[in-house]
């Protein structure tokens, strides 16, 4: 009889080396996470003058570049941009939970290879799972869009466009830049199939509980 | 529903689980499952070896009784 796939010492080696993989990763998307709220919280104490002045101060150049060129931030140009704090902590609140919907696919998928490590392949556990990594998708392609909408708000609360270089402004566009509500479908796609799979896999799971409990 | 009456015929046959287990070719664990009737499904094979090992019918091991009179 031909061995079955999932009992074989190659697959389990490869669920042992993704699921040390996705445990480093969940580490360093959490350190992450930290360093954003850690960030959060120095910039809510900070006063914002304070925080034009160290970025005034730096000594490094700093650029924009975009697929049409460069530009190199000079004090000239920091001088038309007042941050607006709450823009910027609402964003900072979004990137947060940007990270966290990512932290949350990590830890799923992390559980989900421990279960393949032990032979648990068809279980109701293993299709929750990949449920829960369908809408996690979806909701990053929601975030990621509340993201673009607030980068928009704080540009256009922050920076004085009226009064920054015509070519300046004819470069980046600034003044068209609007509040647009674009989403982007291939992870609204991915986790519609990911859900479908995982139905496909409580299925399964129904399927081995008939055969283990078949003599 | 299906009253599994394998520990009767085991008695008769003054035979224990294990041995049945060995001869049948499943776990002890399996066959304790089908005794107690823990078990969804059996397959022909499995009655086939059961039968053969112990003499007997598959009427001697499966009893059909009502739900309704059991209660």
């Amino acid at each position: 009889m031909e061995e079955q796939i999932v009992v074989h010492k190659r697959f389990k080696t490869l669920a042992t080396v993704m699921y040390v993989l996705s445990f480093i990763v969940m580490i360093i998307d959490g350190l992450v996470a930290a360093g954003v709220v850690i960030g959060g919280i120095v910039l809510a104490i900070m006063p914002v003058d304070e925080v034009m002045g160290i970025l005034s101060n730096l000594t490094m150049d700093a650029s924009l570049e975009t697929p049409g060129g460069a530009v190199t931030i000079t004090e000239e140009i920091l001088s038309y941009v007042n941050l607006d704090k709450t823009m910027l902590m609402l964003l900072l609140l979004l990137s947060l939970l940007n990270v966290l919907i990512i932290l949350f696919i990590i830890i799923l998928v992390n559980r989900w290879l421990a279960n393949l490590r032990k032979g648990n392949i068809l279980t109701v556990q293993n299709s929750k799972y990949i449920e829960y990594i369908g809408y996690s998708f979806v909701a990053f392609a929601l975030m990621e869009m509340l993201m673009s909408i607030a980068v928009s708000l704080l540009i256009k609360s922050s920076i004085a466009i009226s009064e920054l270089p015509a070519d300046f402004r004819e470069f980046f566009d600034i003044e068209n830049i609007g509040i647009t509500f674009d989403i982007n479908l291939i992870p609204v796609f991915a986790g519609i199939l990911i859900w479908m799979i995982a139905k496909s896999l409580k299925y399964g799971s129904y399927l081995q509980d008939e055969y283990d409990q078949t003599v | 529903m299906i009253v599994v009456r394998l520990d009767r015929v085991l008695a008769d046959r003054k035979m224990a689980l294990g041995e049945l287990a060995e001869i049948v070719g499943i776990s002890n664990v399996n066959l304790s499952n089908l005794k107690t009737g823990k078990v969804k499904a059996v397959r022909f094979s499995t009655l086939d070896a059961i039968c053969k090992a112990l003499n007997c019918q598959p009427a001697d091991i499966l009893e059909y009784q009502d739900d309704e009179e059991m209660n």
